[in-house]
Parts: structure tokens; C-alpha cells; sequence
């Protein structure tokens, strides 16, 4: 039942295009039963490519193909996907059964089995014994739960979501993704799932397809965008901290604390060097070692922050809650070569 | 402070039971002082209620000879398709002026409103020529298109009210679950907007019920309505006037006790024009 999904050279222009598209050029594969993350700041063209696949919009220029079959002639309640969207858009004049039904109801199946699959889907999302409610007697996240059953009782072949959680607050939020990663992966659905929020794409994503201005700025799996970022803006947009200046010279790196030892070449000479705060370590190793004066300590609970002058560089790192560190105080921090990677200057 | 808000909501109470007496009072006694008129055999001055009471007037609108139920037949009927013609289009008009922005979206709102603004005559007139010519003059149909003339504005800024607080989303996520435009329509969209078109087909209806100079010029004569026969009555027989009258407000106060709940409804959203 589950299926591939191909993005071909997709454009959007809104208006005339004379002016930018809100997306460009998109060209994406997901894989059958695979969850892939379109991860992006607001108003990077996410929910557009969405709505494109859907059918609630059609691409300027490009295919949009469903098991190497074209979609983009199709309206959208012929095409094999069904979505999620931000709002949880339960209809309000039917009850929780007559809304997740409704997908079945215009396939004209049988009242009998109707009743019986929405009994079912009302379990799988933990909602048993509402059927006879109205839209407006539920709370944010039973709603969005109704709605996730909603899309899913018409087994698509894709599932599409478009923000779903952003609306619920911070605890409910981690529910509901392990809940939709835990169906997902039972159904071994094809989804694609649409947020603005890095945490939630990295622990729900098989692979995240991250947006900037409408154009694919890098894919992978939620470690390559910590480790190996493929610009400056990327590391940032992750929350990397340490950009160190500097230039590439054969394998290794020269900073204006000494020279680094590179875990591979870069083709490019002017760069940064990036490294994660939580990647730096306290003490001293054969290689990659540099003395540094601690300019503030910053108490987290989970883990201190640090800020360290190294040469004319401020490094951040997190350092273990119990270790005392004095402001002031000098000491040794390494690089640990493995972490390491180089951005090109934008 | 407390007390302070206290006082407040029970002004804002008595303010309330003030203004909607007022309303009943200026709406009930017009129509109380019709019923002496319409039992009496004569009423003058300066008796406080008629001195002999008669049923002549209900007598001779219900005569076959007073063409009563003839008017009676073709008011419900115009009415009736005039409001349920003038609220289809009203649904789709409403849709487009709330939901999209378009260039030129207030010209065509201004155009909306030209018929209502403009002296009726004045648009009749211009009709009248033409119907003639397409032989709509002196006819039902004639009178029913007639009628839409004033409605439709009206119908389709009542809609466009409703439709600014709709979210086309929910026809978005109808379709994406497989429901096709047609399906779409009459399941999500209509139910949506339910109580809107209902306050709207009433106001087409009292609108199109109420209208005397259109259906007198196009109808021609041929056409008799209520308010025909009652303009004729109360200028030669005033217990019949205020019979009809009586009858003549019954069916409108009947939609209006009907579709009440409706305007009152809180998701009616009827846009400024929100009762109470």
C-alpha cells in the first residue's frame, strides 16, 4: 500500500515571475515507508511543496510523481495522499465519528464497516469511547489526534503533515510525535512530515530535507546537520556555536590559536571551522590540545556553559554540571579530531 | 473593584430589557392597534375601543371576490423561489467577496449595493421596457426575476459577512480526504454556513413578501400580491386593510419566530448584522 514519492524539478511562482519563486527547482525522493522531514525557518516554501503534492496547488513548472506515476493532473481527491494540516480543521457540525468516517463516507462504503474502522482508528490513537462527541468538547490535542486518524483511516498512500503539532503545547507535542512516528511505522507509511522545529524533525525524521529561501540547502540523516553542516547558515540554524575562522592548508586547519588537525582535506581554502559545543572536551589529549582562559561559566542543571578565550577566539562549550570551573581560571581544552569539520565562507 | 463590575453588567442588564422592550413595543403595537380595526364594524373618535364589534371585514377578504387567496398563492410563491434563488447565488457571490482578495473586490461591492442605493423606480422603469420586449412583463417570472433585483445585494453582503469568518481550509482538508467539489460543497461548505443562508433567505423572503413598486410595475396588474391588495383596500375599505394586514403579517412573523434561533446563534457570524 505504501509508496515512493518523486519531486522533479518542482517551481513556485505566487503572482508573476518576474519575482522569486517561493520554491525552486525542488528535486526530492521519498522512499517507500520512509518518514522524511521538510525541516525550514518560516515562510521557506515547507508547507508549499506540501500543498503541491496534495494538489491544493499547482506547480508553476516541474512533475510531482507517486510510484513514477505523474500526479500533477490529478484534483486532489484523486491522488493517494491524505493531510494533516496545522489547524486540526475538524468539521464542526459532525461528531468525531462522522469526521474521521468522512474520508470513507465519499467512498461510499457501508455504513456497517464505516462505524467498525473508525471504532478501530479511535483506538490506534488512544481516543476509545468519542465517537459521539462534537469537534468543539475536545481539547487541542485530542482534536489533532482526531484529525491524525481522520487522514489515516482512508490508507494513503502517502501521508502528508503539515506542522501538526505546532499549535500544542511542549509536552503534549512529544506525545503526539511518538505517537505519529509509533503509527507511521507500523503502517510503514510514507510520510512527509512539515515543521520549523529542529528538535521535532531530528527525533521523529528518517531523513530531514532542510529549506532555506525555498531551495533545498541540505538532506540527510538528523546527525549529518550537527556534524558535517553544509554551510555556515546551516550549523547556525542547528545551534552550533563555535565558528572558528581560519583557513584550510592541505589537512589541517590554521586558527589564531595554532593549527588543527583536519579528519579529512577540503577543497576550499577560507572557512570556518565548526565544532559543537558538546564535542569539545576539558583536558588534555595527544592531539588538538589548546590552553584557554575561561571568560564566564554559565550553571545549566543539565550541564554548564563555558565560554573559553583561546588565542583571539571565544569558544563555547558544555562542560559535566559537577565539574567547578572558575571564571578566570586557565585551562586545557581539545578539539577532538573526529568532530571537526570545515564550512566555507558564505 | 468587584462590586464596580457588578454594577456595571446589571446597567448592562437594564440597558438590555430596555432596548429589546422597546423594540417589542414598536414592533407589537403598531400591530395590536390593527386587531380593533380588523373586528370592528366602525371605530371613531373618541371611543377608546370600538363600540360594536363586527367580523365584516374578515367576511369580505375572505370572499372569493377579494382575490385573497390569489394574492395569498402568488406572495408565497415569489417569495419562496425569490429567496431560494437570490440565497444560491448569495452563497457563491458571499463566498467570492469574503474569502478572496481581488482587485477591484469594493468596485463590485458598490455595484452590489447600486439597485439598493438607486430610487426603484428608476431601475424599474428601465426593466420594464425590456421585460416588455422579452415578454417577462405581466408575468410571474417577470416579477420573480424582478425581485431578485433588490435581493441579491442584499443576500450577497450578508454572505460575504459570513464567509470573512470562514476558513477555506476546511474545504482543503475535505479534499485532500477524497471528497470531491460538488460533495465538498454541499457537505462542508453549506453546513458551515448554515445559519447564514437561512438569516439571509429570510431577509430575501420579508424583502421580496414586502414589495409593492416592482411587482406593481412588472406584474402590471396581472400579477396580484398582498401588498397589491392591500394598498387597494386602504384606500377604500379600512376594516379590510387591516384584516389583510393581519393576515398579511402572519406568515412573515412565522420565518422570522422559525429562523430566529438562527440569528441569535452565536456561529451565525452574520457580520454587523448580529441580533442582540
Amino acid at each position: 500500500m505504501t509508496s515512493n514519492v518523486t519531486l522533479i524539478d518542482v517551481t513556485k511562482y505566487y503572482g508573476s515571475s518576474s519575482e522569486a519563486p517561493v520554491i525552486d527547482s525542488i528535486n526530492a525522493e521519498i522512499g517507500s515507508g520512509e518518514l522524511v522531514t521538510i525541516l525550514g525557518p518560516s515562510g521557506c516554501g515547507k508547507t508549499t511543496v506540501l500543498k503541491i503534492v496534495a494538489g491544493l496547488l499547482d506547480p508553476s513548472s516541474g512533475d510531482v510523481l507517486v510510484d513514477d506515476e505523474s500526479v500533477v493532473f490529478l484534483p486532489p481527491e484523486r491522488r493517494p495522499v491524505a493531510m494533516v494540516l496545522q489547524k486540526p480543521l475538524l468539521f464542526p457540525h459532525m461528531t468525531v465519528e462522522e469526521n474521521i468516517g468522512f474520508g470513507l463516507e465519499v467512498r461510499k462504503f457501508p455504513r456497517a464497516e464505516i462505524k467498525k474502522k473508525v471504532g478501530e482508528y479511535l483506538e490506534k490513537v488512544r481516543l476509545p469511547g468519542f465517537s459521539q462527541r462534537y469537534p468543539s468538547e475536545l481539547s487541542g490535542g485530542q482534536e489533532q489526534r482526531v484529525a491524525l486518524a481522520r487522514a489515516l483511516i482512508t490508507s494513503p498512500s502517502v501521508l502528508l503533515l503539515d506542522e501538526p503539532l505546532s499549535q500544542l503545547d511542549a509536552n503534549l507535542r512529544v506525545e503526539m510525535r511518538q505517537l505519529i512516528r509509533q503509527l507511521q511505522q507500523d503502517l510503514g507509511l510514507t510520510t512527509i512530515f512539515v515543521t520549523h522545529d529542529q528538535e521535532e524533525a531530528v527525533s521523529i525524521a528518517d531523513q530531514i530535507v532542510l529549506f532555506f529561501g525555498g531551495k533545498i540547502a541540505q538532506r540527510g540523516v538528523a546527525r549529518e546537520f550537527y556534524t558535517q553542516p553544509a554551510s555556515m547558515d546551516i550549523a547556525k540554524f542547528f545551534g552550533t556555536q563555535n565558528l572558528i575562522p581560519g583557513s584550510v592548508v592541505e589537512n589541517r586547519f590554521e586558527t589564531s590559536f595554532g593549527s588543527v588537525a583536519l579528519p579529512e582535506r577540503f577543497t576550499f581554502k577560507e572557512g570556518k571551522l565548526v565544532i559543537r559545543q558538546e564535542s569539545i572536551e576539558i583536558g588534555q589529549n595527544s592531539m588538538n590540545t589548546y590552553q584557554g582562559t575561561v571568560q564566564d561559566v554559565e550553571y545549566l542543571g543539565t550541564h554548564s556553559q563555558i565560554r573559553v578565550r583561546v588565542g583571539t577566539d571565544l569558544l563555547t562549550l558544555h562542560a559535566p554540571p559537577y565539574l567547578d570551573i572558575e571564571r578566570g581560571s586557565v585551562i586545557d581544552i581539545n578539539l577532538p579530531i573526529k568532530h571537526l569539520w570545515v564550512v566555507e565562507n558564505s | 473593584m468587584q462590586k464596580n463590575r457588578k454594577t456595571r453588567i446589571s446597567i448592562n442588564k437594564g440597558l438590555k430589557i430596555f432596548a429589546i422592550s422597546v423594540m417589542v413595543i414598536m414592533l407589537l403595537l403598531p400591530f395590536i392597534a390593527l386587531l380593533p380595526w380588523a373586528f370592528s364594524k366602525s371605530w371613531y373618535f373618541p371611543d377608546l375601543i370600538p363600540e360594536h364589534f363586527s367580523l365584516r371585514g374578515w367576511r369580505a377578504v375572505l370572499a372569493p371576490r377579494s382575490r385573497l387567496i390569489e394574492g395569498l398563492i402568488n406572495s408565497t410563491l415569489i417569495a419562496g423561489v425569490v429567496a431560494f434563488v437570490s440565497t444560491v447565488i448569495g452563497l457563491f457571490t458571499g463566498r467570492a467577496l469574503g474569502v478572496h482578495k481581488f482587485r477591484g473586490k469594493r468596485a463590485i461591492e458598490l455595484l452590489l449595493l447600486a439597485p439598493v442605493i438607486f430610487p426603484t423606480i428608476a431601475v424599474a422603469m428601465g426593466i420594464q421596457v425590456t421585460f416588455i420586449r422579452l415578454g417577462l412583463a405581466n408575468t410571474l417570472p417577470g416579477v420573480m426575476l424582478v425581485h431578485l433585483v433588490p435581493t441579491i445585494p442584499y443576500v450577497s453582503l450578508v454572505m460575504g459577512g459570513v464567509f470573512a469568518n470562514y476558513d477555506v481550509q476546511f474545504e482543503d482538508q475535505a479534499r485532500v480526504l477524497g471528497s470531491g467539489p460538488f460533495r465538498t460543497l454541499f457537505r462542508i461548505t453549506v453546513p458551515m454556513v448554515k445559519s447564514g443562508l437561512i438569516v439571509a433567505g429570510l431577509f430575501a423572503f420579508i424583502l421580496s413578501w414586502s414589495e409593492f413598486m416592482l411587482t406593481q410595475l412588472i406584474g402590471g396588474g396581472s400579477v396580484i400580491t398582498l401588498p397589491l391588495l392591500l394598498f387597494t383596500f386602504v384606500r377604500s375599505d379600512i376594516q379590510m386593510a387591516a384584516t389583510l394586514a393581519i393576515i398579511y403579517l402572519i406568515p412573515a412573523i412565522a420565518v422570522l419566530g422559525l429562523t430566529a434561533r438562527y440569528m441569535t446563534e452565536e456561529s451565525s457570524a452574520v457580520g454587523g448584522i448580529s441580533v442582540v
